[in-house]
């Protein structure tokens, strides 16, 4: 019986059964939802319940209280635990159907798969088939025997995760002003909108590549690695294509080098589908000739350094779209700033007095210094022998890791930049200590203060200052070429400064003068953060160095919906995750053989993006002025990447327009549009609740045919993924299509990420725009059906 | 004491000692420590790349993937190749833990 099987049939019926493919799902979904929801509020509780108790609320008065409400909390409400055993370990599934849990792995008979597991016991004896995992919140078909995939379940589960972030984020970090969660995404197809996608998607020929290659002009590798960072990078990408920004995309722009008209064709040239051939490369000529224009350092015929030239570009880009916005006083709107900007801050403790002085510094990306590859650890080397003896003895304790050397890792250069060092004695005098003047001894750390939605680190491979002068007639400066792994997920937690400066001025590791780095980051606290899930990354665009430092080539890596894609400047490839993170180099580096590291600058964005929407200081209805409205949007199950991020817009009103407002967006989150009454209102609000559904394991619910990229054969895994994002391409399209009489009440407004970043690459709306063959007409459009979302 | 005895003796100390190990939410805490360790050592990008070429394997037959199936295949490399020190640092972890808890039980295996 397949786990998942589609059912276009079922989808179209526009039943309330929305289910994906478990019959035994599908025929008890009521009441089965009924538990679920009870079950979901219950599971994050209990296993939230320390880092929530954990979290301090400011105010005494109030801390109290709700230490209190928490402690009973704690305390009173008890965990399940398995009605077999009585044990609460071993993957407790609770049953959907009655009032018991059950150990998943646990057997009476000692054997854990199969037949024989407390849960199978219970499933045999009251025939429920359907069971949650407790931890995971999946659901578990004992008919289908396996974890089956529902979508009413999965928003379900996503919606409370999401309700539940607010608070994990408030424990982890209390005093951080967090944008207040107004929405979450929504991804669900519906019926009716399955039906138009399956109408209007087109299998094979047009359709939107995004992903194209750069020509080089001439040693200019390094300025395709930046674009095709750029253009890929999904804040960035959302706002280029949304047309609206800067001018109206193309000939609003008065100026003659501006930037951002440059990077706004480039991204578009990269994504549009009518003109792209596979063996067309986008000819950057106009962007280079801006470029130097706008930033003299780069300019120059010759190979220049990638992370200066994105430097540059991110400030031209600024430099261009500040101008029109004259936002005096206020945080700058700007893409750049929206997306990059970031606060590092540097914490000088005076050992004599502890008197802790702090200095932030705001910064657009971080470049990490690469510490020497740590030694075997301590503990390593110890149980390597350990193991080797027992080994001798016969006991064989297969361990794969013995001998393994440690590998550098980006956490490992993540703890050497914010580690606390001591400052030369004198460097620093203390303006607080007693005794007066005499510098002291003082201890310096670095630590993020304020995360950016997109975090860019740069490794600096380049061991004596490059000032990339590039004409080749620098001298041969080495390169650091050891080899640095990039995750493919980062946990920023232990390099806040909240979590560095909690526990007091900074602590200098206790062996500073041995050669080994300081333990990991976690460590670091006696008490161990609980992670922030505000602080979660993940990797979206690689920017590789090869060869040496005059002479070598840039490639980038970058992601495009869950499928990686290699740019080595006009050629793009498609290539695994293992090529990307370099697996080879990993296991040759583990070894001990020699690997080049590769890796030169690494981009990553937030899982759950929760950013700020631009708001205007002076807005006549101001009544979402004042608070910077967020969207928050959930990301996929636990170690899964993403797929895409949906993010909803707001809406200039009309009534702004009419008012004569400056370009300053006043947003107004789930934006009243004329005519639309409390009814119309409530259920989109509703609708907007419902959260993003996760990659379905193998197959998504509706096949819907979606057009392969021209250049390769796609793996198939990959193919699966790419429709189940159609389909929410699809829907939005089919959406607006049928909301078209209500337009002219909606006016389209210049947010910095007004959309959905996958919207535009949404083949059917670029098959239909190919007829009017206009870009502007299909940016707005995308964004008005984001806003009204689905009614019916 | 007998054998007997203190065999039951240990099961009921481990009972309490598991049953509050969970219930102080430590085990969850160690768990997210655990996870991020993982996380930040590769150990997990390694693993889901086995996951995924197990998948890839069996693409024909895609009805025959399940969670478990693909759980035994992928668990003996995955077992493995964990890396030995995130091994011990847990394993301090959790004896803190109990020092903690039951001060009077050093020995408990």
């Amino acid at each position: 019986m397949s786990t998942v099987s589609t059912s276009p049939e079922k989808a179209s019926a526009g039943s309330a059964k929305k289910c994906g493919g478990c019959p035994h799902l599908a025929s008890q979904h009521k009441a089965v939802m009924e538990r679920l929801k009870v079950l979901v509020a219950y599971a994050h509780v209990c296993r939230h319940r320390q880092a929530l108790l954990s979290g301090r609320r400011g105010g005494s008065s109030l801390a109290e209280a709700g230490d209190r409400s928490r402690k009973r909390l704690v305390d009173e409400m008890p965990g399940p635990s398995c009605a077999a055993c009585g044990s609460c370990a071993d993957r407790l599934h609770a049953c959907l159907q009655c009032d018991s849990y059950a150990c998943k792995r646990r057997g009476s008979s000692g054997s854990g798969s199969g037949g024989s597991s407390h849960l199978a016991q219970h499933q045999r004896s009251s025939g429920h088939v359907l069971a949650l995992d407790f931890a995971r919140m999946h659901v578990f078909c004992a008919a289908c025997g396996d974890y089956v995939y529902d979508a009413h379940v999965t928003s379900t589960v996503l919606a409370a995760r999401t309700r539940w972030h607010a608070a994990l984020c408030d424990a982890a970090e209390p005093e951080a002003k967090r944008p207040r969660i107004v929405a979450a995404a929504t991804g669900e197809l519906s019926a009716a909108g399955a039906r138009y996608a399956r109408e209007h998607g087109v299998i094979g020929g047009g359709g939107c590549a995004a992903v194209r290659g750069v020509l080089n002009l001439g040693a200019t590798c390094y300025l395709s690695a930046v674009v095709q960072a750029l253009a890929h990078n999904p804040l960035v990408r959302g706002w280029m294509l949304s047309d609206t920004a800067h001018g109206g995309g193309g000939g609003g722009c008065a100026r003659a080098q501006c930037m951002a008209c440059e990077i706004d064709a480039a991204v578009q040239a990269l994504h549009r589908s009518d003109q792209i051939r596979a063996d067309q490369p986008f000819a950057p000529v106009r962007l280079l000739r801006t470029l130097w224009a706008t930033a003299g350092n780069v300019a120059g015929a010759g190979q220049q350094d990638a992370h200066e030239c994105l430097v540059a570009v991110l400030d031209a880009l600024h430099a261009s779209l500040a101008a029109e916005e004259d936002n005096a006083g206020a945080a700058c709107a700007c893409v750049v700033h929206t997306a990059f900007a970031g606060v590092l801050q540097s914490a000088v403790t005076c050992e004599r007095c502890g008197n802790t002085t702090r200095s932030l510094d705001p910064m657009l990306d971080i470049s990490l210094d690469i510490p020497p590859v740590p030694p075997v650890r301590a503990a390593d080397a110890a149980l390597n022998t350990a193991l080797d003896a027992k080994q001798r003895r016969g006991v064989a304790q297969a361990s794969m890791t013995r001998g393994y050397r440690p590998v550098l890792t980006l956490h490992d250069c993540l703890a050497h930049y914010t580690r606390a060092e001591a400052l030369a004695p004198g460097a620093y005098r203390c303006a607080r200590c007693p005794g007066g003047v005499g510098s002291a001894a003082a201890v310096k750390q670095l630590s993020v203060k304020e995360l950016p939605p997109v975090l860019t680190f740069q490794l600096k491979r380049f061991a004596a200052a490059a000032n990339a002068g590039g004409n080749g007639g620098g001298s041969a400066h080495a390169k650091v070429d050891s080899f640095v792994r990039l995750p493919l997920h980062v946990d920023m937690t232990p390099y806040t400064a909240a979590a560095l400066s909690g526990s007091g001025a900074p602590v200098l590791p206790p062996s500073s003068s041995s050669s080994s780095l300081p333990p990991p980051s976690l460590g670091r606290r006696s008490d161990a953060t609980h992670a922030n899930p505000a602080c979660q990354y993940s990797l979206f665009a690689v920017i590789d160095h090869t060869g040496l430092l005059d002479t070598g080539h840039y490639t980038a890596y970058a992601r495009h919906r869950s499928r990686w894609f290699r740019f080595d400047d006009a050629a793009v490839t498609p290539v695994d995750v293992r090529d990307v993170l370099g697996f080879a180099d990993d296991t040759a580096a583990r070894l001990g053989r020699s690997a080049k590291g590769r890796a030169y600058m690494a981009f990553y964005i937030k899982t759950v993006l929760d950013y700020h929407d631009a708001t205007a200081p002076a807005a006549a209805a101001g009544a979402a002025a004042a608070a910077a409205a967020s969207t928050s949007v959930p990301a996929s199950a636990d170690l899964a990447m993403p797929d895409d991020w949906i993010e909803e817009s707001g809406v200039l009103s009309k009534r702004q327009l009419e008012s004569q407002l400056p370009v300053e967006v006043k947003v107004e989150r789930r934006g009243r549009k004329k005519g639309s009454t409390n009814a119309a209102r409530k259920q989109k609000i509703k609708e907007e609740a419902v959260a993003v559904p996760p990659p379905p394991p193998p197959l998504p619910p509706i096949p819907i045919p979606i057009p392969s990229i021209p250049l390769v054969d796609i793996p198939q895994e990959g193919a699966h993924l790419s429709s189940s994002e159609g389909d929410s391409d699809s829907e939005a399209l089919w959406a607006r299509i049928s909301k078209e009489k209500a337009a002219d009440d909606l006016v389209p407004m210049a947010d910095p990420f007004p959309t959905t970043t996958t919207m535009f690459i949404n083949p059917a709306a670029l098959i239909a725009s190919n007829n009017n063959n206009h870009e502007e007409e299909e940016g707005e459009e995308e964004e008005e059906e984001e806003v009204e979302s689905e009614s019916e | 004491m007998s054998n007997k005895d203190a065999a039951a003796a240990t099961t009921g100390i481990r009972e309490e000692l598991l049953r509050r190990f969970i219930e102080s939410g430590e085990r969850e805490r160690l768990q997210d420590i655990l996870r991020s360790k993982l996380q930040a050592s590769g150990w997990q990008d390694r693993v889901k790349d086995k996951c995924q070429k197990y998948v890839h394997e069996r693409s024909t037959n895609i009805d025959d993937i399940t969670v478990d199936n693909m759980a035994e295949e992928v668990m003996p490399y995955a077992r493995s190749s964990v890396p030995e020190y995130i091994k011990s640092e847990i394993m301090e972890d959790v004896r803190a833990f109990i020092y903690r808890v039951m001060p009077e039980n050093k020995d408990q295996p």
